[in-house]
Formats: C-alpha cells, structure tokens, sequence
C-alpha cells in the first residue's frame, strides 16, 4: 500500500509542473494581460505608478523568472538568513487588493469544503438511497419516481434551481408564514440563523445534479450486478435478500458509485461559482473566477496549486478505498 | 411582525372603546394622545443593511472604487464633504473653515476643535499630513502584508508642491504640506486650483492615526491587534464594529467621539455580494435596507416601491432611485484621423444617434439621454449645453453633406470599437444602425478591456465608446481630463490651446459661482467642436426599504447614513 501511495505521489510531480507551467505561459502570452491597468478601469494610470506596481509584482521579468519564484515561494521550506527554516508556502499579494493569497485561500477554503461536504452526504445519502431504493423495486412507482425525478433535475440549470429555492424557501414561505418560517436565501452567516441553517439550500443546489447522477448509477449497477452469478449463488447458499444486498451486491455495485462521488468531491474543492454567486458563499469558487476576470494571476495561480494539491489527496483516498470495497484489488503488487 | 400587529389592533379597539365611552360621556375632555414621537421625527436605534460588493481597499489611502468608498465615507470625514442636499456645493467637515489665498495657490484650513478619532485621541493638521504623504509616497506599506503597495489614487494629491517629488522617489514628504499648528493645515499648491476645495471632500484624503496605522488596531477583544487595512480607525460618524469579514460583511457602529451630531442609527451592515442579482432577491425577501435593482427589473421594481420624488432621496412608498449619476458614456472621435478630424463629420455622427432609444430600449430608462459631457447635478452642467448632442436625423444629412460625404458617398467603412463583455455590444448595434441610416457604414472592432484601452493608447482607433465617473462634481474633473492637451485621459486627441488656456485661467476663479459659469463657457465652447459624442448619463438604479427614512444617495454614490434613521414601526429586518 505504502508503495502505491508513494507511486501516485512521484506521478503527481509531472501533473503538477505541467499544469501550473501552462497557467504561466497563458498568463504571459495572452493578449490583454495588464492586471494593472485592470485596476485602473478606465482612467489611464500615472506611468510610474504603474511601472512601480508592475515592478513589485515582478511582471517586468520573463515568465520563466516568474515562474521560478513562484516556485522557490511555494516550497514550505526556505533559506532565511543562511539557515533553513519552515516558512509555509508563500504565494505570494493579490494584485487587486495588496492582500496575501495565503490569507485570501484560507478565508474561502473552509467554506468551499464545508459546502462540499454537505453537497456530498446529500449526494451519498439521497442519491445511493434512492440508486438502491429504484434498483431493488425496479418498475414500482418509486422507480418511476426516482428515474422522473432524477431526469428533471439533471437537465436543470444549477442557478435556476437556486433561484427558485431562494423564491419558494426565501420570499414566499415568508410571506405565507408571516415571517415565522423561512429559510436564509444567501451568505454562510446571520444574526437571525444558527451557520449550518444557512447551509441548506446552497448545499442542495450544489447536489442536485450530482445526486441524480449517482442515483442513476448507482441503480443501473446494482440491476447488473444483481444478474451475476456469484449474487445467484449467495441467494442458492440461502442468504436473506438483505444479506444478498447488502453484503454481496452493495460491495460491487459501489465502485463506479465512488468513483464518481470522489472525482464530484475533487471538482466542487475547485469551487462552485454559480451555487457561490447565487447564495453568495464566501468560498474560493467565486474568488478564483473575479480573480481570474481581474487578472489578478497570483490568486489564480495560488488556488490552481491549492486545488491541485487537494484533488490529488482526495483521489489517492478513493484509490485507497477501492480496496476496502472490492479485496481483488491489491496495490503495489506484481498482479496490478 | 404578527405580534405587532395584533398588539396595534388591540390598541385600537382599546382606543377606539375609550373613545366610544367618552363620546357617550358627551362634554369629557378628549382623550390624552400618548406621547409617541410624531412618524416623521427621527428615533435612534437600529441597523441599516446596506449593498455593496467586496472592496478591494477601505484603507482610505488606497480607497478607490464605489464598494470601498461607501465604507471609508461612514468612517471618516474629510476636511470638507459633498453637501447631501446639492451635490454641486462643499459643507464644513474635519475643518471648520478654510480660505484660498487671491490666485487659489494657497489653502489655509481651521480645524474643527472638536475633532477626534474614535479612540479618543485628537485629529490634527499633522494627522493630514502624514494621511496625504502616505499616499503619495510609492514606498507606502500595505499594513495587510507590510510590503510595499503604492496607492492608485495618488493623483488626487497631484498639485501638491512637491508630489512629484515624492511620487519619484526623490523626497519622502510633499513640501507643500504644512501643519502650522494643531488646528492649521497650509496645503501650497504648484499650480492655482479654486476646486481644490471639492478634490479634498474626496473620502480618500481623511486624516489616519499614525500610531494605530504602524502599530495595528486593537479588536477589543484581549490583547490582539489587526491590520489597520482590515478595521481603519476614523474620525467619522461610524466606526468599525469588528475587523472586516471579507466576502461577508463590514459592520460599522455609531462612534459616540463623532464632533458632530450623533448618528440615530446605531450602526450600518455593509453586506457584501458577489451578484447584486442575489442582494436584490434578499431585498425582495425584507432582508436588506439598501441595493441595486437587478437587471430587468426596473420597471417590476418602481411598481412595487414607488418612484422617489427627487431620484436621491428615499421615503415610504418612493423607494427606487433613479437620479442622475456623475458619469457620461460617451463615443470617442479620434480628432487626429484622417477621416474624423473633419469638424461636420463629427457633427453629422454625433446628430445622427437617437439616445433615447438606446436609453428606453437597452436600459429601461435607467439612463438619461446626454445634451452634454457634464452630467446634471455638477456645477457648470448647462442643460442642451452641447447643441449637437441630439438626435435630428435631418441636420445630421446637411452637416454629412457640409463635411464633402453627401450619403456617407466617398467615406471609407469606419471602426467602431468597444471592450467586449460589458455589454455595449447592444449599444453599438444601435448607433451602428443609426449612422447607417445617414450613410456612415461602420464595422465593429472589440477586444479585451486591456487590449482596447492599450488599442486606444496607440491613437489608431476611429470612433470608440468610453464611460468617464467623477470623482468630485467639479467641471474641471471631466474637462480637464477629457479635453486638455496634456491630459493622458484624452482619447479623442482633441487639443486646443484655447481650451487649454481657459481651464487654466477658470482654476484661478475663486468664487466658486462665477468659476462653474466660466466652466459652463468652457464646456459649450468644446461642444461646439464635437470631439466626442456624449451618448448618456448614467442614472441610480436602487431601491431602499419602506423602514429608512431621510437616507439620500446622492450622485457621488455616497449615502448619508449619519442623517438617516429607521422608523420603529418599520418591518422586522
């Protein structure tokens, strides 16, 4: 195991050159990339004004001067004063509001991965339930349900469906009530609120869709696996149904399941810009798209190695549970 | 609510039952009113939720766009401040009186005594000082990061003697800035200038405290300090209730060491928002004071809220604000093309574009045909004040015809340019058509915001659009920048000495009504030149809720939250 995880490590290290080299080269060769002047708006800025901040945010150099520092600021280890010392990564001051990347990820972070997590259970628990439900009484009217249902909401434009929670849950639910029940319709705080009321309906907006989709899968894999032979064998063996489900079926089932739900995890880390416009959440989605609308590069390029580094870690965790889920599966060994 | 309700309604069955006694008592004296305040005098108390997307800076040394500057402006109080009532007027502020020596080149302004930051201490000329030498100097620390971070807005400070010094490096402190004694600041300027009144109202240009800039702000709880970037510490009617919740919120609470009067409400949430699309759905839902109507909903919204009567100010029931803005969009005409410096094809363009249309079909009305570069509500603005700047198709054929293109025949197909993804593409169709319909053909040329403005740098474009927000309402903000010579802002290459000249001279005008008439002649005087095409102002597009009352937004941008307040039988939030 301790192999296989250093094999996936060492195949990160080529990922992740290559991805931020490329973010260099389009940040130094596409036409209209000025931060500075973005700052500006319209007015045209002093000139040494500008030449000063062009100069503090070493724009003056080549990328691959850039690029080379950026790298020296990011190992979380650094020569001070002669000697080395643990520093932290340093990724150095948007361009847009003199504030340092590292501040600005770590406020928007935590919301990013709250949201996903709630997104997530919503997505395991609604979407593998109804999956299940569906499967095993396939053709009764749940299935009808599940598979309507889950053809509605995949088609559904992500904002929309926020829209209207916001409408029903936010302004008609509190007209109906007088006030007395509704639910928060933006933000992650409130005075009027307990944190996680809030997370409600941005949570469901952001599942929505994942949810269906697991719940298909989850479905379909579960009809195909339930005609093999080893299922038919448990159920010969005299297994109750549940037993045959649950300890025989689920385990196979699963695997695409997971897979899917894990590489949904890795995306929504990136940062869901229209469930964080839409409810306003403070998370790095809509930091990473101003930024990148700005061109404020050192905010694009610290989330970009951020999420690298988070997407990586979450499919190495999936990898690894493969092998909780299926014991035909060995790392490391001569058989992979 | 419900609750309230009920409570009102066994008020008034009690009231109306007293009542009904008392009549059938027939000569008892009238029941005695309880001595509730009168609903239109204002009670303090409450929390005024306000719109705002995230700033980059509410550190005033760097506070530029209209999000940082809502907040700076509760914070702090410049020596003087835009009167609320007519924007075109200063009012006292940190400095109770000041005075322009004969020419305008020397600025001597009193303190107010009273005046003190709200930790107590007390706000002195030095305080400017070293306010406006940290803004002008490049070496300026960003108190977040403690590197260097210039500000960009340093050209407010431009006619300093000595800015340019310090600004390249060769002195540390504008030698122009003097604090004679505590309550005396002598600002000597390199050149006249009588609105330098209006440029020091700007919220950027407030005194900082040196102690709590270098050394941090205590958050009050325990013994930490934050960044004075992340909870600045003014002298204004608000101060900083916690540090700064980026992406969240910035609540500000009545400063009880405020010189002035004291604000009735007992603070002010600045809200922050990605999409002004969702504040205004929090709006809708009654929980948000103040917002920007969304895209499409204008005319939903004034049926709803009712229009206010002055476009600034906001009452029951005429809620959505619709007042003309200080800012023009306006199209370009490169004076230095070979086509376009053709004074009677400038003429013939800019009569041949219908705004109205473009106002009623692109923008629901939310802006308002231009008859001049100035916008309404700055002084020297003069209604029809560019005789040009309408639409007569008529006129716009003789003057093609007077420009040697009778039909547009012998003119080369024109560029007309604009940065793509803000939605001129809509406009430009419109004028587009327009010129058409004379004979003008053109073609669209857009590209990325900076790759435009770098196009418009190297002076080949032909007619291009451009919006110009002033900082101050001063004639001098639009005619100097659009129109000098000299001005690195003047993209339609329009250069008469004339003009330069008189701009000059109208700075030297102390009396600040002659100056606005002399910038009046100014202003028609380049109009007559049509060296761009003022195309519209830009318009509020807001709407408070039933709840505030006396709150202006004016046509800064700047709302008057020291004067409003809520009314107690407004609605819950």
């Amino acid at each position: 195991m301790l192999q296989y995880i250093t094999k996936r490590i060492v195949q990160f290290v080529p990922v992740f050159f290559g991805v931020t080299l490329a973010l260099f080269l389009i940040a130094n060769y596409m036409p209209g990339a000025d931060p500075i002047q973005m700052r500006f708006g319209e007015r045209t800025p002093p000139p040494e004004i500008k030449a000063a901040l062009i100069k503090q945010y070493g724009l003056d150099r080549p990328w691959y001067v850039q690029y080379g520092k950026y790298l020296v600021a990011l190992s979380p280890v650094k020569s001070v004063n002669g000697s080395l010392q643990w520093t932290g990564p340093d990724l150095g001051t948007s361009i847009y509001t003199g504030r340092p990347v590292t501040t600005i990820l770590a406020e928007t972070y935590p919301h990013t991965i709250r949201l996903a997590l709630v997104a997530i259970m919503i997505e395991i628990v609604v979407g593998i339930g109804a999956g299940v439900i569906s499967a095993v009484k396939q053709y009764s009217i749940w299935d009808v349900l599940v598979t309507l249902s889950t053809s509605i909401l995949v088609s559904l434009p992500v904002f929309w469906l926020g829209l209207m929670l916001q409408y029903f849950f936010g302004i008609w639910l509190k007209g109906a009530t007088g006030g007395a029940f509704y639910l928060p319709i933006s933000g992650a705080s409130s005075p009027f609120f307990p944190d996680w009321v809030h997370m409600i309906l941005p949570g469901i907006t952001l599942a929505s869709v994942s949810t269906a989709y697991a719940a298909r899968i989850m479905r379909s894999q579960l009809l195909e696996v339930t005609t093999q032979d080893y299922i038919r064998t448990a159920r010969a063996k005299g297994l109750s149904e549940r037993g045959v489900l649950w300890r025989h079926a689920m385990k196979n089932a699963l695997i695409p399941v997971v897979t899917f739900i894990g590489l949904d995890l890795g995306a929504m880390f990136a940062g869901a810009v229209l469930t964080e416009t839409v409810f306003n959440w403070p998370g790095v989605g809509s930091t990473i798209s101003r930024a990148i609308f700005q061109r404020d590069f050192p905010i694009v390029f610290g989330s970009v190695t951020a999420m690298l580094f988070a997407v990586m870690i979450i499919n190495l965790i999936v990898d690894v549970s493969y092998a909780f889920l299926d014991p035909r599966i060995r790392y490391g060994g001569a058989g992979e | 609510m419900r609750v309230q309700t009920r409570k009102w309604l066994v008020t008034v069955l009690v009231v109306g039952l007293l009542a009904s006694v008392a009549g059938i008592g027939g000569c008892a004296p009238k029941a005695q009113e309880p001595e509730a305040p009168a609903a239109n005098e204002p009670v303090k108390g409450g929390t005024m939720s306000f719109y705002i997307g995230e700033p980059a800076y509410i550190d005033p040394y760097n506070c530029q766009e209209t999000e940082g500057m809502q907040v700076t402006q509760a914070l702090f109080d410049s020596l003087t401040n835009f009167d609320p009532a007519d924007s075109t007027k200063v009012i006292p502020a940190a400095a109770e009186s000041w005075e322009p020596n004969e020419d305008a080149t020397v600025w001597t302004f009193k303190l107010n005594p009273n005046g003190k930051f709200s930790d107590g201490t007390p706000v002195t000329a030095a305080d400017f000082v070293y306010a406006w030498n940290r803004i002008a100097n490049p070496e300026t620390i960003n108190t977040a990061t403690g590197k260097a971070d210039p500000s960009i807005i340093s050209y407010h400070l431009g006619f300093i003697a000595g800015f340019d010094d310090v600004a390249a490096g060769k002195a540390k402190e504008m030698s122009g800035l003097k604090a004679i004694d505590d309550l005396t600041l002598e600002v000597t300027l390199s050149q006249p200038f009588a609105d330098f009144e209006y440029v020091v109202a700007h919220p950027s240009l407030a005194p900082v405290p040196k102690a709590l800039v270098e050394g941090g702000v205590p958050t009050g709880s325990g013994e930490t300090t934050v960044a004075y970037g992340e909870m600045p510490v003014g002298n204004g009617p608000f101060k900083m209730a916690e540090p700064w919740k980026h992406n969240q919120y910035i609540k500000v609470v009545r400063n009880d060491n405020y010189m002035g009067d004291a604000a009735y409400l007992d603070g002010v949430e600045f809200r922050i928002f990605k999409d002004p699309e969702t504040a205004y759905t929090e709006f809708e839902a009654g929980n948000l004071d103040f917002t920007q109507i969304g895209e499409g909903k204008i005319n939903d919204a004034i049926a709803k809220y009712g229009e206010s009567d002055d476009g600034y100010t906001v009452a029951e029931g005429k809620q959505v604000l619709l007042g003309p803005e200080l800012s023009t969009y306006y199209l370009i005409m490169n004076n230095e093309d070979e086509f376009l410096k053709n004074k009677d094809l400038r003429k013939a363009i800019t009569l041949a574009i219908n705004r109205q249309a473009i106002c009623d079909t692109v923008f629901e009305g939310t802006r308002e045909p231009a008859d001049s570069i100035l916008p309404p509500g700055m002084a020297g603005y003069k209604a029809g004040a560019w005789a040009d700047s309408k639409y007569d198709m008529e006129a716009a054929k003789t003057a093609l015809e007077a420009a040697g293109y009778p039909g547009g025949k012998g003119l080369p197909t024109l560029k007309l340019a604009f940065n793509s993804g803000g939605g001129h593409e809509k406009i430009m169709e419109l004028v587009q058509a327009d010129l058409k319909a004379i004979g003008i053909n053109t073609e669209f040329e857009s590209a990325d915001f900076p790759v435009y403005l770098k196009q418009l740098d190297e002076g080949k474009h032909q007619l291009a659009r451009l919006g110009w927000v002033a900082d101050y309402p001063i004639a001098y903000n639009f005619l100097y920048a659009l129109f000098d010579s000299k001005s690195t802002d003047n993209k339609a290459l329009y250069k008469n000495p004339a003009v330069d000249e008189a701009i000059k001279a109208a700075e030297k005008i102390t009396d600040s009504a002659a100056r606005a008439e002399e910038f009046a002649k100014i202003d028609a005087t380049i109009g007559a030149d049509n060296p761009v095409a003022p195309l519209m102002f830009y318009k509020h597009h807001h709407v408070g809720s039933a709840r505030i009352r006396d709150f202006k937004f004016n046509a800064l941008y700047f709302g008057n939250f020291e004067k409003a307040w809520i009314a107690a039988d407004g609605a819950a939030k």
